[in-house]
């Protein structure tokens, strides 16, 4: 399927040919392994992350079929799929949960296709407790309402926590060492401007660039249905033993996001594009086999610790600590204790609140088993 | 020595102050504090109850309430009774307030260091620290972007001490300037109120603040600086402690959004309906919208130095000789305008080598020249021209003259209230051979006088538990220097007895004691007065004083001159409505001493306790208290002079309180049986599919998030404490911030107000650490987990 789409992709612009660069010319053909080898990944990975990291984005943002209706990383498992309530044991990966009839019910009267994901849309916080706001250029019924995110897995990451049992709490609290994914898990976490059904505004949206799905998420017990624009993707595999961190997000984020400033400011990106990605965004941006993604910027790539950029944020993800973001810093800190629970990243120092933008040492996890970098494992519920 | 010493930097500038005003309500009972409640017995009447809140209670914070619907005992309170105020929104003026403070940098409005001096009179204005902004700064909040300070009133009630948290001040930037880590949080002194009603107004309030920083906490820039060379240099040599920053604010105004920041302008000043009901709209935009929340601070012009600290001194109160008003003297714009008769404030002297350096910061009234202003400027009254001198019982010898052009606005703003005056050897000698007194030139009119003894506790403003055993250190001094070994301190407690606004003290007691709290008059409570009763007297028939105004419209305090004969509304009657506050004793000293009094007219005996404690060799004294009981104790600490025991008074005014020796604490609630219940309530759930949501809408919301939801509108925007999605979300940065370390002195403490009882907290934590971190586990908690 990979290599159909490819070629559906590349028919979509034959007069470019001329401009592309090696970059468009990447094979995605089973691409969440890595081609053919790994280590052929790894090298290409190590001339240029940034292009790698492209690669990998436009791979996932390809046509699942030949119908055009979802993007390949749409596919991917859900965490709501993963880490069901009541700790229950999930379905297998290609199988889903149904779609809530309210949902459906409320799709339909909206004329939504029933054949395109719903994407349950079921968070609104970061990691740092606060939730970025939308603003500016949104319409009154969205100023002010928190930007949602969505977390979904590869299927190796998915067959890990499934053969490890770690997708409720009891098999987490059971654990007697520290997790080790595969080298082939992935995971994406994206972030979303909710628009509801109002169609003038999700052609604003469309028209900067953004990728629109049709959504829903539950408040206060009722289910909203709408669409919502992909403003921002985290893409991490474990390629590298400390994983690989990639993040993605739209160029006119600070248009429709703010601050939460009083009085709000514009949501920018503080972090980069980093110097290494402003040139492969070019190439990327600029080449019309692309031209859907024209408007997303790579941010940066982190793979080792101590090695620049020190930093790593997305403006909608990574809002308000920007200054103290690091991707891998963060999440080298995943690790669960069965008498303490989700180790705290919000380290209490200088009298407030500090996050590690390096690794913390052994010393601080005594107790804890280490749940290798994925931090969605904080999403499994306790089979009662 | 301390910032009147050698060398200095002077800053200048504007602050601003912003509190949530339906915490700091300064009209209406909205929050028992005492027991940390909404106070349901004032609300329920109009409406609003524990069920009913959470659709009925903001709406009615932020509507206009008319006069008919304030509660007698609310409109009696002297202050309160003034009809034109009306109808008034119970929120006030600030509902989205932070609590933040600083100093001001926006567009043309900036605080800056505006020059120095190595020695007197040898201004500085050339140097590179100079025209660099200075800020007090909070805690990180994951982030490098700065963090304001934070002020917090020790009581929600009582404007008299406000505690200022800080992590650092910072002069200048990384190239050249100097960081001070704190050491110390501040509480301000000598608050004087009397220009308030001298003048009329909040805006004529001065107040003093000040901390000082050891030496190790200090982070040098140098840059092309002489001024912080000097400074770092002259601390060396001189064996300075480290740095000491004293400042002032004053001029004090509201409502000026749009001026000193961008937030939307409001006039919460103007009671007709049509602003009343734009406030309104806005404040309902704000909590129905969090982008539309606004804020609204006060400002205040601000001065201050920075100079040397030395080890004997005072960290947070000016040390050094102190002179306190004694006489009113006439005061006036100007030459053609009208006089007014005013005390000054306090003034603090000292004396090195043949200089003597003089703090008048806080010693002469000023006025807003233009009230209308968008960015108001101050003028110093002319009080006339002084000698200051010494007396020796009686006796007055002049040694220095002190004119109005040394104490103008001019000279006020170059050297922040300093002034320096050389002295002949002959009167270096005078100075130090008496009392110090500041005369009126044209009359010998007695202005202030030296207070001989003056007392001030380092740990000010704590918050602490029922049952915690608190020990403050207060050091005394003698004529500027620390009081000899020996010298014994009298402390008693004090408390107020209304649930809002600024009211006067009275001594704690543990009897049924009696006495008229206020005159009422009926049909006219805006003439009410506050009483001042002693023992021995004829308590009823105290001279009393009528206060127009409560909170930020106090503006004035007069003799009553109401012709109707008043109706005494006696302590235990009034103890009974919903604004009434035990005065019985919250602390109880390690060594009491249990004393009697007897007021008269009703006849009360009063039984209450106080304590002796000795200075050191240092001149510093230690007092142990324990808390027993919730609330807002006041101590007051005596020096005795004699061999005679000081006299206790029964009561004293807040006006009078800014030249008294206190010390305020906040005693918060302690309930055991909240741990107990806590775990036995998770136990009788755990194993239920929805425990999450049950522990939360039957436990934590209900009994320990509730009241700061209602409070701080502003965490909405931040971390919904109705929201338990939102609250568990942030559980990793609640557990930090709630934690009793940070408590004491961090900025980002949660509460903010850092009234969160122990037990409640560790409920608080419990259910964060145990159940939220682990997601829930299906198990029961047992007591010992409160200690694992």
């Amino acid at each position: 399927m990979w290599r159909i789409v490819a070629i559906f992709l590349l028919a979509l612009a034959p007069a470019a040919c001329q401009a592309q660069s090696q970059q468009s010319r990447f094979d995605c053909n089973n691409f969440f392994n890595y081609g053919t080898s790994a280590s052929a990944t790894l090298q290409q990975f190590n001339t240029s992350p940034e292009t790698m990291a492209w690669n990998w984005f436009t791979c996932l943002n390809q046509p699942a079929d030949a119908y055009g209706l979802n993007r390949v990383w749409e596919l991917l498992k859900p965490t709501d799929q993963v880490y069901l309530p009541n700790g229950a044991v999930p379905l297998p990966y290609d199988q889903r949960e149904p779609t809530p009839a309210a949902v459906l019910a409320q799709a339909n009267t909206l004329g939504m296709d029933p054949r395109k994901v719903f994407h349950n849309l079921d968070s609104i916080q970061q990691v740092d407790g606060l939730v970025l706001e939308m603003g500016g250029a949104v319409p009154p019924e969205q100023q002010g309402r928190p930007v949602r995110f969505q977390l979904l897995m590869g299927s190796d990451t998915f067959n890990y926590i499934n053969a490890q049992k770690v997708y409720n709490v009891n098999g987490q609290a059971a654990l007697t060492s520290d997790l080790n994914f595969p080298n082939t898990a992935w995971e994406l976490k994206t972030s979303w401007i909710w628009i509801g059904t109002n169609q003038t505004f999700m052609n604003l949206l469309q028209s900067d660039g953004y990728y629109t799905v049709q959504a829903y998420y539950l408040q206060n017990g009722v289910y909203q249905v709408g669409y919502a624009a992909l403003s921002g993707m985290h893409v991490i595999n474990k390629l590298t033993p400390d994983w690989v961190w990639t993040s993605f997000e739209n160029i006119n984020n600070s248009k429709y996001t703010v601050t939460n400033a009083i009085p709000p400011t514009p949501m920018h990106n503080t972090t980069g594009p980093t110097p290494a990605a402003v040139p492969v965004n070019t190439a990327f941006q600029t080449n019309p086999v692309y031209l859907p993604l024209a408007k997303y910027e790579l941010i940066g790539v982190q793979h080792q610790f101590n090695q620049q950029p020190v930093l790593l944020a997305n403006s909608q993800l990574e809002s308000a600590f920007q200054s103290q973001s690091s991707c891998i810093a963060c999440h080298s800190t995943a690790a669960y204790s069965k008498t303490k629970g989700y180790f705290n990243f919000a380290l209490a120092q200088q009298g407030g609140i500090v996050y590690p933008t390096t690794a913390l040492p052994d010393s601080a996890f005594v107790g804890y088993n280490k749940l290798d970098f994925v931090w969605s494992l904080k999403r499994a519920q306790w089979q009662r | 020595m301390s910032v009147l010493n050698f060398p200095r930097i002077y800053v200048n500038g504007h602050m601003f102050w912003n509190p949530p005003t339906a915490n700091n309500n300064d009209v209406l009972p909205l929050y028992d504090a005492v027991k940390m409640q909404m106070n349901w017995p004032f609300l329920e009447p109009l409406g609003i109850t524990e069920a009913n809140a959470s659709t009925t209670l903001m709406p009615w914070t932020i509507a206009p309430l008319p006069l008919a619907q304030v509660p007698d005992y609310v409109l009696q309170v002297p202050g309160n009774g003034n009809s034109a105020a009306y109808p008034m929104i119970p929120a006030e003026w600030d509902l989205f307030g932070d609590n933040a403070c600083g100093t001001v940098n926006y567009q043309q409005i900036q605080s800056t260091v505006v020059g120095g001096e190595l020695q007197a009179n040898s201004y500085i204005t050339q140097d590179a620290l100079v025209s660099k902004s200075y800020q007090l700064l909070g805690n990180p909040f994951g982030s490098t972007n700065p963090t304001p300070a934070r002020f917090v009133d020790v009581s929600p009630w009582q404007n008299t001490f406000t505690a200022l948290y800080f992590d650092k001040l910072v002069l200048g930037d990384s190239s050249c300037g100097l960081t001070l880590n704190r050491q110390h949080r501040m509480l301000d002194r000598f608050l004087n109120f009397n220009w308030a009603f001298t003048f009329g107004g909040l805006n004529y309030v001065t107040t003093t603040w000040q901390s000082s920083f050891p030496k190790e906490n200090l982070q040098w820039a140098l840059g092309d600086s002489n001024l912080l060379a000097q400074l770092q240099q002259q601390m060396e040599q001189q064996n300075a402690a480290g740095l000491m920053f004293r400042f002032s604010t004053y001029l004090t105004f509201y409502d000026r959004n749009g001026i000193f920041n961008n937030y939307p302008h409001v006039d919460t000043r103007d009671n007709t309906p049509q602003a009343l009901a734009t406030l309104q709209a806005m404040y309902q935009k704000g909590l129905d919208n969090t982008t539309q929340i606004f804020f609204n601070p006060a400002y205040s012009r601000t001065a201050g130095t920075l100079g040397l600290w030395f080890s004997d001194e005072y960290p947070t109160a000016p040390a050094g000789r102190r002179l306190v008003p004694m006489n009113a003297v006439p005061v006036q714009k100007n030459a053609t305008s009208d006089t007014i008769k005013a005390t000054l404030g306090v003034i603090s002297a000292e004396q090195h080598g043949s200089v003597l350096s003089l703090d008048l910061g806080n010693a002469f009234p000023f006025y807003p020249v233009d009230k209308t202003a968008p960015v108001p400027v101050a003028a110093k009254f002319d009080a006339g021209t002084y000698q200051l001198g010494t007396s020796n019982n009686g006796p007055f010898t002049p040694v220095a003259n002190l004119s109005y052009d040394q104490y103008n606005q001019a000279a006020f703003d170059l050297r922040s209230g300093l002034v320096d005056i050389e002295l002949t050897i002959s009167q270096q000698q005078q100075l130090q051979s008496g009392t110090l007194e500041l005369r009126l030139a044209t009359d010998g009119t007695v202005a202030a006088t030296q207070q001989m003894w003056t007392a001030e506790v380092i740990e000010s403003a704590g918050f602490i538990d029922v049952g915690d055993t608190y020990t403050l250190n207060i050091m005394v001094q003698y004529d500027g220097l620390p009081a000899p070994a020996g010298t014994v301190l009298w402390v008693a407690e004090y408390g107020n007895a209304f649930m809002l606004t600024t009211s006067n003290y009275f001594l704690a007691f543990s009897n049924n004691a009696n006495f008229p709290l206020y005159l009422n008059y009926p049909g006219n409570p805006g003439n009410n007065s506050s009483t001042t009763p002693e023992f021995g007297t004829q308590s009823g028939q105290q001279s009393s004083l009528q206060q127009q105004g409560s909170g930020r419209t106090l503006s004035a305090l007069t003799t009553n001159t109401d012709q109707a004969n008043p109706v005494p509304v006696m302590y235990q009657d009034y103890l009974k409505t919903p604004a009434g506050v035990s005065l019985a004793p919250c602390l109880q000293f390690t060594n009491p001493i249990a004393m009697q009094g007897v007021l008269s007219e009703p006849t009360s005996t009063v039984n209450y306790s106080v304590t002796q404690i000795q200075t050191d060799a240092n001149g510093i004294a230690q007092l142990t208290v324990k808390a027993i009981a919730p609330g807002f104790p006041t101590l007051r600490f005596f020096v005795q002079e004699t061999q005679q025991q000081p006299v206790i008074p029964f009561s004293f005014s807040f006006a009078d309180a800014y030249t008294d020796f206190l010390a305020p604490l906040r005693v918060l609630p302690q309930e055991p049986q909240m741990e107990q219940d806590f775990v036995t309530y998770w136990n009788s759930i755990y194993q239920q599919q929805n425990a999450s949501q049950l522990i939360w809408e039957n436990f934590i919301y209900p009994q320990i998030l509730q009241p700061f939801y209602y409070l701080y509108p502003i965490m909405s925007k931040y971390m919904p404490l109705n929201s338990l999605q939102r609250v568990e979300g942030a559980i990793d940065q609640l557990i930090v911030l709630v934690s009793k370390d940070y408590q004491e002195e961090s900025t980002l403490a949660m509460p903010i107000t850092r009234d969160l009882p122990q037990s409640r907290r560790a409920v608080l934590e419990l259910w964060a650490q145990k159940l939220v971190k682990l997601n829930y586990p299906p198990m029961p908690l047992s007591l010992s987990d409160f200690n694992s």
